[in-house]
């Protein structure tokens, strides 16, 4: 119910979590007949001598050897499945239908790395990490936080990128920080790091949960919440975007750098992972992919 | 065990989420009921114009997913009116169950044979008093089920307000889920919380029924 609700634009290309696995089975289905088709022109070649062509190349973007990928553990073998909102422009979102994005580019980026097909797979953030233990997904490229409970149940990289979570409040509202407010209300992101943060502050009276960071501050100028806590980057760029009447306020509330989580019991994924960020951030393809969406080096932002 | 505590220490959160369900479906359920009777009776006008706006109504509402109609009402008309979100919720969730309401009216309305509207007539009450004495009891009787099964539908739909940030139930759910990485057990949880409402509103619709069943023939 969560996800044909609020997988609303995570529908239109990688169905979200329950889609997915429909998907898949469609697809091992369809495999199977495929299977069968080859070995029926397998057959034909035999007799009738087309000879040649091999029909055994499979479509993964291959080079690697199997028993190197074997031991990632992979949802899927010979792709990297990874997992991000797909409502976090312009980490991650939708443009024409396709999906784009920062984070979508480090993920594919990481993938090409490990030899592996990119596969990445939309779903409500709040779920990922839910996913990720399910074994739905290899890993989450979606801009997630290592925090100390979710290093319970994932382990993390090191981080790819750094930000920070601000107060953005009406322009003009006069608020210079979040202690300028009073009994206030305040959006965050649904499954964020800053959900229980807020709530222990005293002046603020309510926390309202948003799909998404973009949800939560388009509610801003709205005046239905006095402010919201959203990402210094993905703020900047949904206001500039959408032409919104807000600023940002204060020092930064959370430091809230970016790494990718997989699950347990994947050492040598993550390694590989590791490997990858290092070698992009060495060789510049890091600073590209960065330039390409901020117009700036985000790694220590 | 844990599950056991798990219901335990949320209770105090989940309480206070339960009590804005039950707000949201008390709101809408008893403006449906209201709205939906108007509505019927539009559909049933003597002119044309006015019976084919409440179906152009009421077609509008029931080809269209509540999640949209929430979402229009909540993000979409946010540049021209503001509206606070639980009274989004609530226009959303009484506008959409008006017209199934209306519905189940009509063809309460219907069942009534014409006999008895000619029988009403004849001994001299006015349409209006027809409508009160005569239709009502007998196709209030005949709806009661249907309607109950509506209330239930919307009870459990209060849910799609989550979407649009009000703080009942399954939003709790999904906040909660979201804290302690256990989706199974939180989602399990909050079912078992609409499971009770549902149950109860299901047990109150029999006893009614059973009441008006005196009058069967």
């Amino acid at each position: 119910m969560t996800e044909s609700w609020a997988g609303t634009d995570a529908g239109r290309t990688e169905g979200p979590d329950a889609g997915a696995s429909r998907t898949e089975r469609r697809r091992s289905a369809l495999g199977l007949r495929v299977g069968a088709l080859i070995a029926v022109a397998g057959l034909l070649s035999g007799c009738a001598g087309f000879g040649g062509g091999s029909a055994s190349d499979g479509s993964t973007g291959g080079g690697s050897t199997s028993a190197e990928t074997s031991e990632y553990g992979l949802v899927r073998d010979g792709e990297f499945t990874f997992a991000l909102s797909g409502q976090l422009a312009p980490f991650s979102f939708y443009e024409n239908g396709k999906l784009t994005g920062f984070d979508v580019a480090i993920g594919t980026e990481v993938a090409n790395r490990l030899k592996l097909k990119p596969n990445p797979s939309t779903g409500p953030f709040n779920t990922l990490l839910a996913g990720l233990q399910a074994g739905r997904y290899d890993a989450i490229v979606g801009s997630m936080t290592n925090t100390p409970e979710r290093a319970k149940v994932a382990d993390f990289s090191s981080d790819y990128y750094r930000s920070g979570a601000f107060l953005w409040v009406k322009s003009g509202s006069g608020v210079r920080s979040i202690d300028d407010l009073k009994d206030a209300v305040l959006g965050v992101p649904l499954g964020s790091t800053f959900e229980a943060e807020m709530k222990k502050k005293a002046n603020v009276k309510e926390v309202k949960t948003y799909e998404s960071d973009v949800d939560a501050l388009i509610d801003v100028p709205t005046g239905r919440v006095d402010g919201a806590i959203v990402d210094k980057l993905v703020g900047a760029y949904t206001a500039k975007k959408s032409s919104l009447q807000v600023d940002m306020a204060g020092p930064a509330l959370v430091d809230n750098s970016a790494a990718i989580p997989v699950r347990k019991q994947h050492e040598k994924l993550l390694a590989a992972i590791n490997k990858a960020l290092t070698d992009m951030k060495a060789d510049g393809t890091y600073t590209k992919i960065s330039q390409q969406w901020f117009g700036i080096d985000i790694t220590g932002s | 065990m844990e599950w056991f505590s798990d219901f335990v220490d949320t209770a105090p959160t989940f309480l206070q989420a339960l009590w804005i369900t039950l707000q949201l479906a008390l709101w809408s359920i008893v403006l449906a009921a209201v709205l939906g009777g108007v509505l019927a009776f539009l559909r049933l006008s003597r002119f044309q114009a006015v019976r084919m706006l409440a179906a152009g109504y009421i077609s509008l509402i029931r080809g269209t997913p509540l999640v949209t109609q929430l979402f229009i009402i909540y993000f979409g008309l946010a540049s021209i009116i503001t509206i606070e979100a639980f009274w989004a919720g609530v226009i959303g969730l009484t506008a959409h169950n008006a017209a199934y309401v209306a519905e189940i009216y009509r063809s309460g309305i219907q069942s009534v044979p014409t006999g008895q509207i000619e029988a009403g007539r004849s001994l001299g009450m006015s349409k209006w008093t027809t409508l009160r004495l005569v239709i009502s009891p007998q196709a209030l009787r005949t709806v009661l089920p249907s309607l109950g099964n509506q209330f239930i539908i919307a009870v459990k739909d209060t849910s799609v307000a989550a979407f649009i940030t009000v703080a009942e139930l399954f939003r709790t759910a999904q906040i909660v889920a979201a804290e302690k990485f256990r989706p199974l057990e939180f989602y399990v949880i909050v079912g078992v919380y609409y499971l009770v409402i549902v149950l109860l509103l299901s047990g109150a619709v029999r006893a009614l029924e059973q009441r008006l069943g005196r009058y069967n023939v």
